[in-house]
């Protein structure tokens, strides 16, 4: 009698049939793991980006700005929320301000990025990184009255670059968008 | 007598336990982590509610602080539900977890005004929380807002 080796075809079906139901069920926790890791990553992103861009924006306006200004080079002709019950908001998405050594900066949204500019420096600095996003960029300014400062409001989206160059994605992993709004007094007015 | 090929049935069961012992284990971990992602992941959304919350809470005590004192009352305070950013549901909101995306959030901002007249001090508690397997986790802000900062 020949002598047998191998596997018999029955225990061949027992094998593949337990591959058959482990390695799906191995295959769909390790892509819930990189799901899950590529959206944390990308939600910690935008919300560290969005907290510096607001953080940094609140703390220039409430400790340099004293004047208002809508066009470029700051004049008393454009000068904009300085008597009370004056709102304005800006249609080109940039505002600027004069600051205490008569320099003066500017808030500006252009192509996606916000940027900061300075007259003293002479440099324009991007707020955020390439990887994100910044929509729908709001500002503007109002005046209760000329006893108290005049706030300016900022309001932005930010969300992260998809594959598809914008801020939707087929994949709900690869989104992610967070509203950032507020309201800075200013301080020496 | 026959030479025997391959393993005893002792050798394959022992195998087999600490085989499938190492990948319930490994399972095991792997699940749990992907749970935890999943808590992280709402965390980072609710602490940024809130802070939006209280970044608008704070606009618009700068807006009008007269208004902005009429909102709140002194003792407990008024709780209002912070769906959309503004004053519109002046209570709890109860089992309505009805913000961000998934919807899965809720938000609800306290306000007791320091005893004074005018009202020179309010105290402000902001809070999303939200449910995770069956147990309610909360971020929660405290802060003092008055009228001269």
């Amino acid at each position: 009698m020949k002598k047998k080796t191998g596997f018999t075809l029955i225990e061949m079906l027992v094998v593949i049939g337990v591959v058959i139901l482990v390695v799906p069920s191995i295959f769909v926790i390790i892509f819930g793991i990189m799901r899950e890791q590529t959206k944390i990553y990308r939600l910690s992103i935008i919300k560290k980006e969005g907290d510096f861009i607001l953080n940094n924006i609140s703390n220039l306006i409430k400790s340099r700005a004293i004047t208002i200004h809508s066009a470029n080079p700051p004049t008393e002709i454009n000068q904009v929320c300085a008597i009370s019950d004056d709102e304005f908001t800006s249609s080109n998405d940039r505002i600027f301000f004069t600051d205490p050594e008569n320099n003066w900066f500017r808030i500006l949204w252009s192509s996606n990025v916000i940027a900061s500019y300075s007259s003293f420096t002479a440099s324009s600095v991007n707020l955020n990184s390439s990887n994100a996003i910044i929509e729908n960029f709001s500002i503007g300014c109002e005046r209760a009255s000329t006893y108290s400062g005049p706030t300016v409001s900022i309001s932005f989206e930010i969300c992260y670059k998809t594959s598809l160059g914008s801020c939707t994605s087929t994949r709900p992993e690869e989104t992610a968008t967070m509203y950032y709004q507020t309201k800075i007094k200013l301080r020496n007015y | 007598m026959k030479i025997k090929l391959g393993f005893s049935l002792i050798e394959v069961l022992v195998f087999v336990t600490i085989l499938s012992l190492f990948f319930v284990a490994a399972m095991a971990i792997a699940t749990y982590s992907l749970r935890n992602m999943k808590i992280n992941q709402h965390k980072i959304l609710a602490s940024h509610y809130t802070e939006e919350g209280l970044e608008w809470v704070r606009s618009e005590k700068e807006d009008d602080w007269g208004q902005f004192t009429d909102r709140g009352a002194t003792g407990t305070g008024i709780t209002y539900c912070l769906i959309g950013l503004n004053w519109s549901t002046a209570t709890e909101c109860g089992t309505n977890f009805e913000l961000g995306i998934p919807p899965i959030f809720k938000r609800e901002v306290n306000l007791i005004n320091q005893v004074g007249n005018p009202v020179t001090q309010v105290n402000v508690t902001m809070a999303v929380s939200w449910i995770e397997g069956g147990t309610t986790l909360s971020i929660p802000i405290n802060t003092t807002l008055k009228v001269l900062e």
